[in-house]
């Protein structure tokens, strides 16, 4: 695994003479900054020999994701004149299609007496094959199909093993100096896991947040200050036009964050307790929320678009329900992310129930988070009749047979859209509905252990 | 050229091999128990192409000794579809710091990719005297394409055409074999931990199947479930504690890694010759077409080959059959096998979970009328043969029911076992009714005559549905009229309507040779 850094490893003088230097340990460190959004701001302070005048200094091992335009190094007495960064990987074809042109040395081997002869070619073209002008005539490489070796006498100089950011300074003195050097790079991610610990029984819900940081960035980083900022913010090729709805909030919170996030503008950044190493291909896991006995309940939910009727009976959601307040026990925003839901088996072991996405979410928001569909808890709609009452509106009548094959009585949320016409109204109905929205009815609606019960509601709109 | 060359090594050499090597190794685990989750995007967990789908929840507990203060612990023989974020670590007095899960297993490319910029040897053939020389040199890129520095001597790894190959010394120790999950605990005092790990993974899936025997009367069936699970992991689980849980749960976007990502390519300069002008590339290409389609009427054969082992038969029955037990788990059903089983790597497993030997059922030929349309020839349809069930403990079943493929047999007496068809069902809970469609009769017919239609505002239509039995028992025809337009209703009628999903029906009675007949007006607005 590459060491951060350790590149800056050669600095090169223009003149070609090369020099070499390795860096001192970090003087004030590495900071990494990461954004949700696949994104984040490398800031890495290190001190630096410098000779006077022009100069390339070379940063290898940058990770192959860094937007090279937002580069920038600063250091006392150092004037940037320009930056590279190189990503021609050296390959057998790239130094090949660099020979053209130029001399190779050939090394046939005589597969009868396995005696090697060596000669100097021109490359003259790579092109689908490799022509070779050797002497005073011209042949294909490996045209006989004798083992040919070819042997370049260098490697070409703008072909790399791996991107290499190089900057052209002019410096006016020579010495030692800090110099930092910062950019932004995609590659590096993190988002929230939650484990949450529902006790069904008891209403409460053990809650665990996780930040899960993914690097993909072609680099690792080591001992690096990490910060992680919960919040959007705004890309090129973002469209900003429409609001971010917040997934699976019944509720937004006005609560005053109490949590361990800072915020900074509008969005929380949260900062790891100690420096970490983040390395290539690698997925880390930092806690950063425990909290138990969170108030929280269950909710049976069934939602129906429009007035139809369903051949077969269809299962009710479940949906787990609770409130980031520090009323209910959990006083902190939460950072986007997943949320995992398990309870506990008949032995008293945890088992996953499902699992749901939250989005970033103020503190004292009310979540509903489904995590599926309940086997013994049944809805069928039947659109009984659609009766035109005048010429402008019509009749709805439906009937709703809900079954409960659990031991205990539950409660059945039913909503009903789909009212669409003009001047929707209730006509007639078994239990008492209430207004959700303009074009839905919510019932909430009880049924015996065991049992079923059946709704129906008449419901009146026009064109 | 050279002291630069020397530099880079010695540059170099410090950064590489410097992994995060662990403090304390534990190879696997004492104990686990796998749960394995329905994912309802497979129809058939038993075919090999759904590794990289399901779900299962493994929990494992492992004696780890740990020292006093921070460590760095490596978790080893974890499952390779890990969902490494979902890893949680619980029964010990301390706290977890950091878990990380890496997930570069060795590979010839990533042997390569961490061996860029050091010191490798190139072993060369020679073709006549099949000896082989080793030479030293610096490994310069790659795996994509690989460089080599012999001192000022620059070649390429692959594109000579004679036999040559790069030779390690040895495995860079950040490079596991098996995917690990390593985590930093601290605990204040050194000694002997009983560590609880759970995680998900992909990998596992399971699904029920049913097999359905028809009883010589006609009127009853023996019900057998099975639970058919599946691994499909490089990983076993030996004496495992396994449920299964029915159900439908909210599920994610899995973000597994697949570790082998990186694939080692040549990138060898172009291999065109005066045989093949257009380059070797275009050449193979051809070549490979045509191996291709050769290639592809052997594949149908196996495919086929498998299908007809795909096909819901009855599995066979092991003896004594492992058993499943049913309880719940929140608004799911958990089977739990009986005793410890072994979940073996790349292993297909059946579990009986139900037996119900007499469970009752009416048989219902149904029809479904068509659109009007009083052009065509009055149409002559086959009916749906149709059994009808109520899952309560009265007809002999009262058992949940998870979704699954229920294979229907016939079991004549003193015969062997007929196939008669094959439906799916869905999560079916106690108490509700449900209904199996085994295939189209023609012994039980209907002719579909639309005798009238008007127009206007209102559309009316006059309907004349006539069922003929040529089978040798008698039987119910049931007719339905699919609501068609708004305000649908009926009009006149030979005989009073039922309900069926808000569908007017109407149910014959026919004794065996004879017919029956239903006529009635439906009307409509557009």
């Amino acid at each position: 695994m590459w060491r951060k850094w350790l590149l800056a490893a050669s600095v090169l003088a223009l003149s070609g003479a090369a020099r070499a230097q390795t860096a001192q340990p970090a003087a004030a460190g590495l900071d990494v900054t990461i954004y949700n959004a696949n994104l984040a701001l490398v800031d890495d302070t290190r001190q630096l020999d410098i000779a006077k005048g022009r100069q390339r200094l070379e940063f290898k091992d940058v990770s192959s994701a860094i937007r090279p335009e937002t580069v920038s190094l600063v250091a006392d007495g150092l004037t940037i004149v320009e930056q590279n960064f190189d990503y021609d990987l050296l390959t057998p074809d790239k130094m090949m299609e660099k020979a053209v042109g130029h001399d190779v040395k050939i090394v046939r081997t005589n597969p009868g007496t396995g005696q090697e002869t060596t000669e100097v070619a021109t490359v003259l073209a790579a092109n689908q094959g490799v022509v070779l002008k050797i002497g005073d005539h011209v042949e294909v490489l490996r045209d006989d199909g004798v083992p040919t070796r070819v042997i370049f006498d260098k490697v070409p100089d703008n072909l790399r093993a791996q991107p290499t950011l190089s900057v052209t300074v002019d410096a006016d003195s020579a010495g030692p100096r800090l110099a930092r050097l910062s950019y932004l790079t995609t590659g590096l991610a993190w988002r929230a896991d939650y484990v949450a610990i529902f006790d069904e029984k008891a209403a409460k819900l053990d809650l665990q947040g996780w930040i899960t940081l993914t690097n993909q960035s072609g680099a690792s980083f080591t001992d690096a200050r990490t910060q992680l900022v919960a919040g959007n913010v705004n890309q090129d090729g973002d469209d900003d036009s429409e609001p971010n709805q917040l997934t699976n909030v019944r509720q937004a919170g006005s609560e005053a964050d109490t949590g361990t996030s800072e915020a900074v503008g509008d969005v929380h950044i949260y900062t790891l307790p100690e420096r970490t190493t983040i390395a290539q291909n690698q997925t880390k896991q930092v806690s950063f929320l425990d909290a138990a006995g969170v108030t929280a309940h269950k909710v049976y939910q069934f939602n129906l678009g429009g007035f139809a009727s369903a051949e077969q009976p269809a299962n009710a959601a479940v949906v787990v329900d609770f409130t980031n307040s520090t009323a209910s026990g959990l006083g902190a925003g939460l950072p986007a992310g997943a949320i995992r839901v398990y309870e506990r088996d008949l032995a008293g072991d945890p088992k996953f129930v499902g699992e749901n996405q939250i989005d970033h979410t103020p503190q004292g928001s009310e979540l509903a988070v489904k995590i599926g569909d309940a086997f013994d808890v049944t809805v069928q709609p039947t659109l009984v009749s659609d009766q035109k009452v005048t010429k402008t509106r019509s009749r709805y009548a439906m009937s709703y047979l809900i079954r409960n094959a659990r031991p205990q009585p539950v409660t059945v949320e039913l909503r009903q859209g789909g009212l669409w016409g003009r001047d929707p109204k209730v006509v007639a109905e078994s239990l008492p509905s209430r207004r959700i929205d303009a074009y839905t009815l919510g019932w909430s609606v009880p049924v015996a252990a065991n049992g079923q019960t059946t709704l129906t509601a008449q419901v009146e709109t026009g064109w | 050229m050279r002291r630069v060359l020397a530099i880079w090594a010695a540059l170099l050499a410090p950064l590489i091999g410097l992994p995060a090597t662990a403090d304390v190794v534990s190879q696997g685990p004492q104990a686990v128990a796998v749960t394995i989750y329905r994912d309802d995007a497979i129809p058939d967990p038993a075919a090999a192409s759904w590794g990289g789908y399901g779900l299962a929840m493994i929990s494992e507990t492992r004696d780890v000794t740990l020292p006093a203060g921070d460590t760095r612990l490596a978790l080893e023989g974890v499952a390779d579809g890990i969902i490494a974020q979902t890893a949680s670590l619980a029964g010990f007095p301390g706290r977890v710091l950091e878990q990380n899960f890496d997930y570069e297993v060795l590979s010839p490319a990533t042997l390569i990719e961490h061996s860029v910029g050091r010191q490798v040897e190139v072993s060369r053939t020679n073709p006549r005297t099949g000896k082989a020389t080793l030479e030293p040199a610096l490994l310069r890129s790659g795996p994509d394409g690989v460089v080599l520095d012999f001192g000022g001597r620059v070649e390429a790894l692959g594109c000579s055409g004679a036999p040559e190959g790069l030779v390690f010394a040895s495995v860079p120790a950040d490079l596991t074999g098996k995917p690990t999950l390593s985590i930093r605990v601290h605990v204040d005092k050194a000694g002997v931990y009983r560590l609880r790990l759970a995680y998900m993974t992909i990998g596992l899936a399971w699904k029920a199947a049913y097999v359905a025997r028809l009883a010589p009367d006609g009127q009853s069936l023996e019900l057998v479930g099975w639970i058919t699970l599946a691994n499909h992991g490089e990983v076993g689980y030996a004496g495992a504690a396994t449920s299964v849980v029915a159900g439908r749960l909210a599920r994610n976007a899995i973000r597994a890694f697949n570790p082998l990502m990186l694939r080692r390519e040549t990138a060898c300069w172009p291999q065109g010759n005066s045989h093949h002008p257009h380059g070797i590339d275009r050449y193979v290409a051809e070549l490979a077409q045509r191996l291709f389609s050769a290639g592809d009427e052997m594949t149908v054969t196996a495919m086929r080959a498998r299908a007809t082992g795909a096909i819901p038969m009855p599995p066979p029955p092991p003896k004594p059959p492992p058993r499943a037990t049913q309880s719940d788990l929140g608004d799911y059903k958990l089977y739990t096998l009986d005793e410890p089983t072994t979940v073996a790597a790349r292993q297909t497993k059946q579990v009986a979970f139900l037996s119900q030997p007499n469970v009752a059922f009416d048989t219902v030929q149904t029809y479904r009328a068509n659109d009007a349309d009083t052009d065509a020839e009055p149409a002559v349809a086959a009916t749906v043969t149709t059994l009808r069930f109520d899952n309560t403990a009265a007809k002999g079943l009262g058992r949940a029911l998870p979704a699954g493929s229920v294979a229907i047999m016939a079991a004549p007496p003193g015969g062997s076992d007929r196939f008669l068809g094959a439906h799916d069902v869905r999560d079916v809970p106690v108490g509700e009714p449900f209904e199996l469609e085994i295939g189209a009769s023609h012994e039980v017919t209907v002719r579909d005559a639309t005798l009238s239609r008007t127009g206007g505002p209102e559309t009316s239509v006059a309907k004349e549905i006539t069922a003929v039995n040529a089978s040798r028992l008698p039987t119910t025809v049931e007719i339905r009229q699919p609501q068609l337009g708004r305000s649908f209703h009926i009009k006149t009628e030979s005989a009073p309507h039922g309900l069926k999903s808000g569908d007017p029906i109407w149910r014959l009675t026919l004794a065996p040779g004879t017919t029956a007949t239903v006529s009635y007006t439906y009307a409509s607005t557009r």
